[in-house]
């Protein structure tokens, strides 16, 4: 019976979160009266004889006797209950104040954002003005020196020249990087993939001249369109091959344009991969995952120019098309980078 | 050879522009604010033949400036020029009015070439 009984109160203490108080009670009530008369019918059939008194009171007493104990069980159960609940509602309470604490700890995360993307934005205006005089009276500057035949300080001035217009860059990029310039999406339903791979190539063709690159395009007659969007798909695409030439000297460059078939029949969840491979320096693996932070630079880069924000803002750009850059390297034999971008935009 | 109208609220900006514009030959105007630009337009016979226009300016700023110098009924050329800027603010300047947005710094080159290219295709020349 004791087995009995804590398994019953194991199955109350089971529905207890889900069971109202009267209910409960009532339930217990009617158990321990109709347990404990059945015990004293039987009680009273084998202990009983007909001469010790009327059945009623043996029957009373009995279960008097038997359904003491059952209700000292459903009470406890009840405090238990109770007890339980009083838990609960600490636990609620708590979680609830966490909960506040997380939402006033997140609305300042995004004043700090904003305060940030505020103060990069002063900042790099601030820095700008006084490098607009420096880049334009340079170039007077130098016009000057030239009518003037001082072809030696001409030289120095095209190095000032330089280096205050590589500084403008940085500052532009940091502002970029800083979300200020965020480019709203602007996706296009049928955007023809061979196209903008003919776009990325003439825009691409100066700079393979200018590294002594030979450049090869894969794209298939079939590939078809994208609903993308096509300027930051070019963006990200030219980005990742000037990327290839800069760390490519007389080496080859290729671009494979490739249709990967998605698990769900149609073509809806289909991805268009651009693989920009090129035979340049490459990268240690322990660098592999550096290379997209914000001004990272490998020691194999030092002095190939760059502000290590390209690859960063790429990633950015292909995230918010649904798409990822991956990357494939062997130090000394080169590297591609791969572009997957969704046919269609994921539903956010 | 034109006469331009230069507004840039940094003295130097100012300078330095001018300067390398008069060697090419252009007269220059300058203003220092979107007000005096547009007083500029309207209180003379010869308006200018180009107008090269920051955005931030005090008092008025650039885009209001370009705004009122075509509300005032000038068609000449007007060349936004602005550094920071969002892509949103350059669709507004050319919302205004304006007929090109170039970013600043721009090389002297390509600031000389869109001057002419601007004088020469503008419309009634």
């Amino acid at each position: 019976m004791p087995g009995g009984f804590s398994a019953y109160a194991l199955a109350v203490n089971r529905r207890l979160s889900r069971q109202p108080y009267w209910s409960l009670v009532a339930e217990l009530t009617l158990f321990a009266l109709l347990l404990a008369i059945g015990i004293a019918v039987l009680t009273n059939s084998l202990f009983f004889d007909e001469a010790s008194g009327p059945v009623i009171i043996k029957a009373a007493v009995a279960t008097l006797v038997v359904s003491t104990p059952l209700i000292a069980l459903s009470v406890s159960a009840l405090r238990r209950q109770i007890l339980g609940r009083r838990d609960l509602r600490r636990t609620l309470d708590l979680a609830n104040d966490r909960l506040i604490e997380a939402n006033e700890a997140r609305a300042a995360a995004e004043t700090a954002t904003r305060d940030k993307s505020r103060l990069i934005s002063n900042v790099s205006h601030e820095l700008r003005t006084p490098l607009n005089a420096v880049v334009s009276y340079t170039e007077l500057l130098t016009e000057i020196a030239q009518d003037r035949g001082l072809d030696d300080m001409v030289v120095d001035l095209q190095r000032v020249g330089r280096a205050s217009t590589h500084l403008t860059d940085l500052v532009d990029r940091v502002f970029d990087l800083s979300g200020n310039r965020t480019q709203p999406i602007n996706i296009r339903n049928d955007v023809q993939v061979s196209e903008l791979v003919r776009e990325i190539e003439a825009l691409c063709l100066p700079l393979m001249a200018r590294t002594a690159n030979t450049f090869e395009i894969e794209v298939p007659a079939d590939i078809g369109t994208i609903a993308s969007d096509p300027l930051k798909l070019r963006q990200i695409v030219v980005n990742l091959v000037s990327n290839a030439a800069k760390f490519t000297n007389a080496g080859r460059i290729g671009l494979d344009v490739a249709r990967q078939k998605g698990r769900r029949a149609g073509e809806t969840d289909d991805v268009i991969l651009f693989s920009v491979r090129d035979t340049g320096i490459g990268i240690a693996p322990k660098d592999i995952e550096m290379i997209f932070d914000p001004f990272a630079r490998t020691e194999e880069a030092f002095g190939i120019p760059g502000a290590g924000l390209g690859l960063a803002i790429s990633r950015g750009h292909a995230r918010d098309l649904g798409g990822e850059i991956s990357v494939q390297s062997t130090k000394g034999v080169g590297s591609t980078f791969t572009l997957a971008v969704p046919v269609t935009l994921p539903k956010r | 050879m034109a006469s331009l109208l230069l507004v840039d609220d940094d003295e130097d900006i100012l300078d330095v522009l001018r300067r390398l514009l008069e060697r090419r030959g252009h007269t220059l105007a300058c203003a220092t604010d979107g007000a005096a630009a547009v007083d500029c337009v309207r209180a003379t016979d010869t308006p200018p033949d180009l107008i090269l226009m920051d955005l931030r300016l005090p008092r008025m700023n650039g885009w209001d400036a370009i705004k009122a110098i075509r509300a005032g009924g000038a068609t000449m050329p007007i060349i936004a020029l602005s550094g920071d800027t969002s892509d949103e603010d350059r669709a507004r300047a050319m919302i205004a009015g304006a007929d090109l947005f170039m970013n600043k710094p721009t090389p002297i080159k390509e600031l000389s070439t869109a001057i002419d290219h601007l004088i020469e295709t503008r419309p009634g020349s």
